[in-house]
């Protein structure tokens, strides 16, 4: 019989026969095609036939990472990344602070509303986007109703547009990260510092804030890498004028039908995402150490 | 009371874009514009009369349940072999599974897409289930393995002692319990199926469009109010569906996910 938690020393195959079928799902379609894709971003196609000319080159990498044009593309990506991870930190904070104080029925009803730009779909968001940001829409309206603006603001297809829509879609990961590393914190904690004297602004700066910052990285390393992925906002309120490195992407495999190019770029855009992560956890992992030793 | 003022300014502007949808689409006018003049339900009517949104509605409808089916099911088999069992390589395989999240979305649709090419299958709607399968079955397994490791494993010895075999002591005493997450896990991967663009906009083809990629696919084009009719009917309809649901699955357990980071 297989008493869980003792079988360290011999191989155990029952955990291995269990997870079988979603192995083998998993291998054949999502490890197999990322290496097929890595394999085609290596070679070189002549966009005339559509054939196959070298099978091993760098070519594809160098007509990315040597053209100023599409580094501009991928700096703005990043500014624009970076942007909307600093927003969410920004609005999460006092949602999860407040979260943590709220009654039960409040924080469902707020965790409702938090979570609903993940059962929305991102395409119908941009539409609600396009219609407050428009010529016509309902910032303009409001600006010009209280007569700060005579004429409207050409605010779509413009990188804060974009900003804000990411900003949206994203701010559950945000949110929810910063709120549970904010109730993992011991309320004894509290209570103690208050005791020997803390006020709250110190309580908040010495305790809550250092013991959120694991859940605050966390949120923005999610933040961060699904914002520069992202193609379907910026097309929807970027338009052509506001192109970020996902667009590409989108476009080389399904307009232009130049898929060694595409798989490049794909294969650059999760390099740098890797690269993030990388540093991110060795940024969590100082944290939690500094944390161990300061007690 | 400022960070009440704070929080409920910041839920103001998470539902914003969505009513502005659904109050837009009421307009009488024949361009988007806020506020919108009137009410008329004109636009509704001739959006359900545009050709393909219905084909791709019980496109999208299928879809979602087929990925719910599967990802819920290869998710409870990961869960219960990573929360039941201790075995050289968990870590790993945890890992392995749970890599679609980070992985950014894009990119498993576009390798799926040249994957198809090289093996010489195409673009089918199968094909689009399989991505959504990879992309939504790590959020079911998080949801199922939540509600796993609450339950005592004792509790399905006992039943071996009595008598039960392995695996008849698992359907009879463990399942009924983890039955609440595998529902959310269930409505929730059927949620994020319908609703999902990035990975179906690579596998989708003229002729089989999910109804987000085929609302997608007027990006460059002037929105007209009947696609802010089909926009609301979408925010209206994931709603009726989430409060319908909301009986089985509580809201908690949806976020309980993130838990378990």
């Amino acid at each position: 019989m297989n008493t869980a938690g003792v079988s360290w020393r011999k191989w155990n195959w029952t955990p291995w026969l269990i997870v079988a079928p979603a192995l083998a799902v998993f291998v054949v379609f999502f490890a197999v095609p990322l290496i097929i894709m890595l394999a085609n971003s290596i070679q070189k196609m002549d966009p005339a036939t559509y054939q196959t000319v070298d099978r091993f080159t760098l070519y594809q990498y160098g007509r990315f990472l040597f053209d100023e044009y599409y580094i501009g593309v991928l700096l703005r990506t990043l500014r624009i990344g970076a942007l909307t991870t600093v927003a969410c930190l920004i609005a999460a904070y006092p949602v999860a602070i407040y979260m943590t104080k709220a009654g039960v029925r409040e924080r469902n009803l707020l965790t409702l509303i938090i979570i609903s730009p993940l059962l929305v779909s991102v395409v119908v968001l941009c539409f609600g986007w396009m219609i407050i940001v428009a010529p016509t829409g309902l910032v303009n309206f409001v600006l010009m109703k209280i007569g700060m603006i005579d004429a409207p603001l050409q605010l779509k297809f413009s990188e804060a547009s974009v900003i804000a829509g990411l900003a949206h879609v994203y701010f559950p990961f945000m949110a929810l990260g910063v709120y549970n590393s904010l109730q993992n914190i011991d309320p004894e904690l509290v209570r103690a510092a208050r005791i020997l004297g803390a006020g709250p602004m110190r309580i908040f700066w010495n305790i809550t804030f250092p013991l959120s910052i694991p859940g605050a990285l966390a949120g923005s390393l999610i933040v961060f890498a699904l914002s520069i992925s992202s193609f379907v906002t910026p097309m929807f309120l970027g338009g052509s004028w506001v192109k970020v490195v996902a667009y590409f992407i989108w476009e080389q495999n399904m307009i232009l039908i130049d898929w060694p190019f595409g798989a490049a770029i794909a294969v650059i855009l999760l390099l740098v995402t890797g690269l993030i992560v990388l540093l991110y956890s060795r940024l969590l992992e100082r944290h939690l150490f500094a944390g161990v030793f300061s007690r | 009371m400022l960070f009440r003022i704070i929080t409920y300014a910041v839920m103001g502007f998470l539902l914003l874009p969505l009513f502005a949808t659904v109050i837009t689409s009421f307009t009488e006018l024949g361009y988007v514009s806020f506020p919108p003049k009137g009410f008329t339900l004109k636009w509704y009517w001739d959006a359900l009369h545009r050709p393909g949104f219905g084909a791709s509605l019980f496109l999208s409808f299928w879809i979602a349940v087929v990925t719910a089916v599967f990802a819920t099911l290869l998710g409870t088999l990961v869960a219960v072999a990573i929360v039941r069992h201790r075995f050289v390589g968990r870590d790993l395989l945890n890992a392995f599974f749970m890599s679609p999240l980070i992985l950014p979305t894009l990119v498993i649709g576009l390798a799926l897409l040249q994957y198809y090419a090289v093996v010489g299958v195409g673009t089918t709607a199968a094909g689009v289930v399989v991505g959504h399968v990879i992309i939504t079955a790590p959020y079911a397994t998080r949801l199922i393995m939540a509600s796993l490791i609450g339950v005592d494993t004792k509790i399905e010895w006992a039943a071996q002692t009595l008598g039960a075999s392995r695996i008849g002591a698992f359907i009879r005493v463990t399942l009924p319990v983890i039955r609440e997450g595998m529902a959310s896990g269930a409505v929730f991967t059927f949620i994020m199926s319908f609703e999902n663009v990035t990975v179906s906009a690579f596998l989708s083809t003229p002729r089989m469009l999910t109804l987000p990629v085929r609302i997608f696919n007027y990006w460059d084009k002037v929105i007209e109010p009947w696609l802010i009719a089909i926009a609301s009917m979408v925010i209206i309809g994931t709603f009726i569906v989430l409060a319908i649901f909301n009986q089985v699955v509580s809201v908690r357990n949806l976020y309980g996910a993130e838990d378990q980071r």
